[in-house]
């Protein structure tokens, strides 16, 4: 019942960028397959300003929906408890802290996890790129930006549990991304120091071979580091 | 040990300088109703926040249900229902929700309870809760702590924004359901009145730390206050003075039992004894409570009540 109280306080979130999604899907349907032949009657340079349009527009949503459902749904997580003045009652269930911890954060990233799927199958239907035709594609954005979306998600909710308060946790995670970009561009431009990089997921060579899962495993492990932070900070919390 | 459902040694909680509660000891009976009564930041709150896991000691130790509420939070938290101080719940779901969603976390939860606590408190329960009154947000918690099939309730302030009709049904709810049932109740209170209806145990607490634990009867039968005046009185709390203060040369002694022997004892160091007066509870909680000079109060000749 915890999952589906979750579900309640996401859905909202959930739906709008959910919406979101589809809008810019329908639009790209929509240019197409131009049902109605308004654009097949508009003049070539037009047409092709649509159709860039289009691609621009899934390109885009496809990546920014899915970040910024990370920082969305991780605001949403069990530290907004504290916010609302209803751990008190949460947390004198009988069920642990860990348990509350896990349930909230799973149902937010397979929320996300959707978010990249929807996004990566519109853009991957408007390109004609099939995921059976092009699998190492697919599977490379796929994964990459699901690594990306739960890495926002997990700091984002890192946050909402150690300030007790969804906005100021977006703040924080806003901060600590932004902060962690800096010190990439600081290190590698003025000592060459290259150290990892999040966008670097998106950024690696599109061919099966080249597919590497080394650094999204290493992704993936910061997020699980940083929910045993949250986790240890919820199982001290005082309320 | 087994007859208590709570039982502290020595509990404190320290919050940056403050004790909020400094020493407590406390047994509440299995079966008892038991009224928690004190100022504002006597460390009530505190305390039943640390019985719940919600707040972890700074030093001593306690156990609820015969459970150390370290090493047990889980399972005190299924045999224990909590109505908490602010009364907050989700805004958004409305009571019947909340029913659905509170029960799967209880193998005892009494559906039949909840609709019958539903009709007696008159609650709303298909309207969403962040629009109820304050008063109804109250009897939402009540509910859902009623119907939990819980051995222990912790009820902090249950009746705070109920009003008087209410009040009553909820003090008749508590009393005849849940009480007749041989569950405990333990609650904090500051309405004496309320805490007189359906107590039969009583604890007073102050600046954290416990000045009195006694059965309600006894109180009434057995507790006088003995003023007298005179010089060079004793001011201790030698069993079976529970608190005595000294205002010029009149001492006030709030006794537990023997309060004719001890006048005669006083007389017999030539003060010359004025009142030897019953106590209410009220009585007793402002006698305890007060703050005058050379004041001293404790648990002397109060605990364990048996022992009258």
């Amino acid at each position: 019942m915890y999952f589906w109280k979750c579900w309640r306080d996401t859905r909202g979130c959930f739906l709008i960028l959910l919406g979101a999604l589809l809008a810019a899907g329908a639009f790209a349907a929509y240019v197409k397959f131009d049902p109605f032949g308004w654009i097949a009657a508009k003049p070539m340079d037009l047409r092709i300003l649509w159709q860039g349009l289009a691609t621009a527009l899934l390109d885009t949503t496809a990546i920014t929906v899915p970040v910024a459902g990370g920082l969305f749904l991780g605001a949403l997580g069990v530290g907004m408890e504290f916010e609302k003045g209803t751990a008190d009652f949460l947390l004198t269930r009988p069920r642990t802290r860990r348990y509350f911890l896990w349930t909230s954060w799973g149902l937010g990233a397979a929320q996300s996890v959707v978010l990249v799927l929807l996004g990566c199958l519109f853009r991957f239907a408007r390109l004609g790129v099939r995921p059976v035709k092009g699998p190492g594609e697919f599977f490379r954005l796929l994964v990459a930006l699901c690594t990306l979306a739960l890495f926002c998600y997990t700091v984002t909710y890192l946050m909402t549990t150690l300030a007790r308060n969804s906005r100021n946790g977006m703040a924080l995670a806003i901060l600590a991304i932004s902060g962690y970009e800096g010190l990439y561009a600081w290190l590698r431009f003025w000592y060459e120091i290259k150290i990892p990089f999040f966008l670097d997921l998106l950024r690696t060579p599109g061919a099966d071979a080249d597919f590497s899962f080394t650094p999204v495993a290493g992704w993936l492990t910061v997020c699980l580091a940083l929910m045993l932070v949250a986790q240890f900070r919820l199982d001290w919390a005082e309320v | 040990m087994s007859d208590l459902v709570i039982a502290t040694q020595g509990l404190v909680k320290v919050y940056s300088k403050v004790r909020a509660v400094d020493g407590l000891n406390l047994s509440v009976q299995r079966g008892a109703v038991y009224g928690f009564l004190g100022r504002n930041g006597a460390g009530k709150t505190t305390t039943m926040k640390m019985l719940l896991g919600l707040a972890r000691p700074t030093s001593g130790q306690a156990q609820v249900l015969g459970l150390d509420i370290s090493r047990h939070r889980v399972e005190i938290l299924r045999r224990t229902a909590f109505v908490g101080e602010n009364k907050a719940l989700y805004d958004q779901l409305t009571p019947a929700e909340m029913v659905r969603f509170t029960r799967n976390f209880y193998p005892g939860w009494s559906d039949a309870a909840a609709e019958k606590c539903a009709r007696q408190l008159e609650i709303p329960m298909q309207q969403k809760f962040g629009k109820l009154s304050k008063g109804n947000r109250a009897k939402v918690w009540l509910l859902l702590a009623l119907a939990q099939g819980a051995e222990l309730f912790l009820f902090d302030e249950p009746t705070a924004g109920l009003d008087p009709f209410m009040n009553d049904a909820l003090l008749k709810l508590l009393a005849e359901d849940a009480a007749s049932e041989g569950r405990t109740i333990f609650f904090s209170s500051h309405h004496l009145a309320e805490v007189e209806q359906i107590c039969d145990w009583v604890g007073i607490v102050d600046e954290g730390r416990m000045l009195l634990e006694a059965r309600l009867d006894d109180i009434r039968e057995h507790y006088r206050l003995v003023i007298a005046a005179g010089r060079d009185l004793p001011v201790g709390k030698t069993a079976p003075v529970v608190a005595a203060a000294r205002n010029g040369q009149f001492s006030r002694y709030l006794l537990a039992r023997d309060a004719e022997a001890f006048a005669a004892r006083l007389r017999g160091q030539g003060a010359a004894v004025t009142q030897v007066s019953p106590m209410s509870l009220r009585e007793v909680f402002l006698e305890l409570v007060r703050k005058e000079e050379s004041c001293t109060s404790g648990n002397a000749g109060a605990t364990p009540a048996v022992a009258f």
